[in-house]
């Protein structure tokens, strides 16, 4: 028995405004592959009287905070944060999955949740002569984990110190110092540990006496912008920085890529934060580069399923993957490149056009690579 | 029902291990220490009986760094009573020591059940168990994977190599080497460790010397190396199937064709 006290919960995530019209789950990438419901669950929610059990509902770990469900709410009612607020009341009572037991443990212990030893974080850019932050830089470029550690984000990281070196941009990163922003330990619902990561990288940028910050992933960029507490730091994804140096000519294309490119919009860069238009800017400056649209494209952007802490979790139906079908509506673009902005969908990409078999069709790039390609 | 889980902290193999210049021990200089995790199996199968039958949990941790984290980690799972073992423990203690000394606290505190990681995955020497319940004058079962106790006495669920099982009746007070506890070690939010810290109480006993004899001494210590790599055989699946066929004939692994 998972038991919560559903009336307050309900009082507290607003569930009493929701009206039952469905826009929420009629949108939920979810319910094309499980039983996750937000219209039903927030129905059940209104009237269980006041107790809930949750242990009937591995789908809650499904959802993979897209925030679909929240964007076409009529009346401003959440149901990502509702299933966010669920699974905090799971986790509070220990009876989380292995997998993410040991991401929240990780990033509580060595500042990342992919076990990874601190002393290894700023590796990646050994041999690129980056600058380590100091005081009157213009930016921090705070790089994220899996741009950190894993060998596929480490390439986009590589990519974005060339185009950002090429341009002059007065930044600096953090090294073994940085830690991680906490974005997917607030999603997989665990405040406390989320509150203690704010703490720790709040007081260390204000010690720092970072003003600009620009991020590698979406989810990181998301976060400090809509979930830390107002500090005055102005924070970018980096696509918003780079379209600025494209439009004021201070990075040129010299190279040319003679491809036709479709773009993926991250959810965490496009649903929730409204940047759809500067990656599609940084294409269309490449010399050759020809976009094309899929049918689902920016605000209506298929999830590839990596948000939401799922880069953890496989969820209720392993079986049917999102990525896949989205590596195929690329295909069908005639695309012979499917650009991304985010480390989390390039990985979850990469793989798909792996399982399709499709390596000589389509190639996953992220939107940092193809730039750095046509320098 | 009194549980007491005495654990040990073992090295963090998330960080890089240095052997010291000595070439027979770890070099502690920035070693980062992390319960055993066939302790933390240990605790979590004391939580599961407590939660069944309820009795009081005892957790047993030698003061090193992170004893305290873990100490106030059982806390916030439930612990009853957290005692730190107060002694030289910096330069690492081997198994024989450490169980008469544990056998000297553990004894006082008339414990119903012993319950500890089967082994500690830095030595992998499994010998605290047993020792502990000789110098205890208790029985010893290791390798167990789940426990139920009831008037007195406890069915434990011992693994054996090949996928055996066996059930065996065992008469309290006694010692268990846990492989495996029934369900996985369970998680506990930050905010239930923040709130043990400042609410739970860690009892301090002094060890006094240590007695080191009759273990084992490690004359050097080195890292694997690497001397041949795989061999990735490429062709169709009849192909691998005919080249693997005849590595194995060659190694003398498949008797040759008749």
């Amino acid at each position: 028995m998972l038991q919560i006290e559903s009336r307050p919960f309900a009082r507290d995530h607003d569930l009493f405004a929701c009206v039952q019209c469905g826009k929420c789950t009629g949108g939920c990438p979810m319910t094309l592959k499980t039983k996750l419901n937000p219209r039903s669950l927030i129905l059940r929610l209104l009237t269980a009287g006041n107790g809930f059990d949750l242990e009937p509902f591995p789908e809650l770990w499904d959802c993979t905070t897209c925030s679909t469900c929240a964007k076409r709410c009529p009346k401003q009612v959440s149901p990502m944060e509702m299933i966010i607020g669920l699974r905090s009341a799971i986790v509070e009572k220990g009876a989380v999955h292995p997998n993410v037991k040991a991401a929240l443990e990780s990033t509580f212990r060595h500042g990342n949740p992919l076990s990874l030893p601190r002393e290894q974080r700023g590796a990646w850019a050994a041999d690129l002569g980056v600058k380590h932050y100091t005081a009157g830089m213009e930016y921090l470029y705070y790089v994220g984990c899996t741009p950190s550690y894993d060998p596929r984000g480490q390439k986009v990281a590589r990519a974005l110190v060339a185009l950002f070196s090429k341009a002059g941009v007065d930044f600096g990163i953090l090294g073994n110092d940085e830690n991680c922003c906490g974005s997917e330990v607030r999603r997989l619902g665990e405040a406390g540990l989320f509150e203690m990561v704010v703490e720790d990288n709040t007081g260390a940028y204000k010690e720092l006496g970072v003003t600009k910050m620009f991020t590698t992933s979406p989810h990181c960029y998301n976060v400090y912008r809509n979930d830390y507490p107002k500090n005055g730091m102005q924070v970018q994804h980096y696509t918003q920085v780079l379209a600025g140096l494209v439009a004021d000519k201070k990075i040129t294309f010299s190279g040319s890529l003679d491809k036709t490119v479709t773009y993926h919009d991250p959810c965490y860069l496009g649903k929730h934060n409204g940047v759809f238009d500067e990656p599609r800017a940084v294409l269309r400056a490449i010399p050759g580069l020809k976009l094309v649209e899929m049918d689902r494209s920016r605000e209506k952007s298929l999830c590839c399923e990596g948000g939401g802490g799922r880069m953890w979790l496989e969820g209720t139906n392993p079986a049917t993957r999102l990525a896949m079908m989205r590596v195929q509506e690329a295909a069908e673009t005639g695309a012979q490149v499917l650009a991304t902005a985010c480390p989390f969908c390039v990985l979850m990409l990469d793989e798909a056009v792996k399982t399709l078999n499709l390596e000589e069709k389509i190639q996953v790039l992220d939107v940092a690579e193809m730039a750095a390609q046509a320098l | 029902m009194h549980i007491v889980v005495p654990i040990k902290l073992a090295p963090d193999l998330v960080e890089d291990l240095e052997i010291d210049a000595g070439g027979a021990a770890l070099d502690r200089t920035f070693l980062r220490l992390i319960i055993n995790e066939f302790d933390d199996h240990a605790i979590e199968q004391a939580f599961l009986l407590k939660e069944r039958g309820g009795g009081q949990v005892t957790i047993v941790a030698p003061d090193l760094e992170g004893a305290d984290d873990v100490l106030y980690t059982a806390a916030a799972k439930g612990a009853d009573r957290l005692i730190k073992l107060i002694g030289d423990f910096s330069a690492g203690v081997n198994c024989h020591a450490l169980a008469r000394t544990l056998a000297k606290v553990i004894g006082d505190l008339h414990p119903d059940l012993v319950l500890t990681g089967v082994q500690a995955h830095d030595d992998l020497d499994g010998a605290v168990g047993p020792l502990l319940a000789e110098h205890l004058g208790m029985p010893y079962l290791g390798y167990v994977a789940g426990l139920t106790v009831s008037d007195g006495k406890c069915m434990a669920r011992k693994e054996y190599p090949g996928g055996l099982v066996a059930e065996m009746d065992v008469a309290l007070p006694a010692v268990f080497g846990i492989q495996a506890a029934e369900k996985p070690p369970r998680y506990v939010v930050t905010s239930l460790i923040t709130q043990a810290m400042k609410s739970a109480t860690i009892e301090e006993i002094e060890t006094g010397e240590f007695d080191s004899g009759g273990a084992a001494a490690v004359e050097r210590m080195s890292r694997l190396e690497a001397t041949t790599h795989a061999e990735m055989i490429e062709g169709s699946t009849d192909q691998v199937a005919d080249k693997l066929v005849a590595v194995l004939r060659e190694r003398g692994l498949l008797a040759p064709r008749g």
